[in-house]
């Protein structure tokens, strides 16, 4: 099972070359990363961060759950997609600059999904969409 | 007849070149920073030096210095 999350992760950072450094986490702990130990351990803080920042965000407009972010800096591409639903998968991932934006989001997304299969459906909210 | 003809396309060469420079100068630096997705499709886009942009700038910078962007 962590195979397969393993080569869905490997899979998106072939396919998607503006993607850098990448990680894949849910509640249990990291699924899937380039990242060294280190570094894995401050992106996924900072990832979960900037999550509760989007929450709050969406909270404050009224709007349904925060799902994705794009930060460009200076220095590069921030990129964060996670599942709408509580303990879901997020993956957090830096890209270069003038990185095609929808192309790594929808990357990430796929990368979730085929983790999410690779899970079981758990908590996804993913599939439940799909068969909707 | 030919000479207005020359200096109408030379001006709107110019014309052109100087709307392109200027879009590349300044309009270009002032595209939102931050897009946050929410789940019914819609987004909200923030300048990256609006005040409430700044802790979502300060971790990316982070992020970004820890990991740096191979070339």
């Amino acid at each position: 099972m962590k195979e397969e999350v393993q080569s869905a992760f490997a899979e998106m950072l072939d396919i998607s070359t503006d993607i850098d450094k990448a990680v894949l986490f849910d509640a249990a702990g990291v699924l899937a990363s380039n990242m060294s130990e280190e570094a894995e351990a401050a992106a996924v803080a900072q990832a979960t961060e900037l999550s509760r920042l989007g929450e709050a965000r969406a909270g404050e407009m009224g709007s349904q759950p925060f799902t994705q972010l794009v930060i460009e800096a200076p220095s590069g591409f921030v990129f964060l997609a996670r599942e709408a639903v509580a303990d879901g998968m997020t993956a957090l991932a830096t890209g270069r600059k003038g990185s095609r934006v929808g192309l790594v989001l929808y990357d990430l997304r796929t990368c979730m999904r085929d983790a999410r299969e690779a899970l079981g459906a758990g908590t996804g909210a993913e599939q439940g969409k799909e068969e909707a | 007849m030919r000479k207005g003809l020359k200096l109408f396309g030379a001006l709107t060469l110019l014309g052109s070149l100087a709307v392109g420079g200027y879009y590349f100068l300044f309009m270009r630096s002032r595209k939102p920073q931050i897009e946050l997705y929410f789940d019914d499709g819609s987004m909200l886009a923030l300048p990256g030096d609006a005040e409430e942009a700044a802790p979502f700038m300060q971790i990316a910078g982070e992020i970004l210095k820890a990991n740096p962007i191979a070339e």
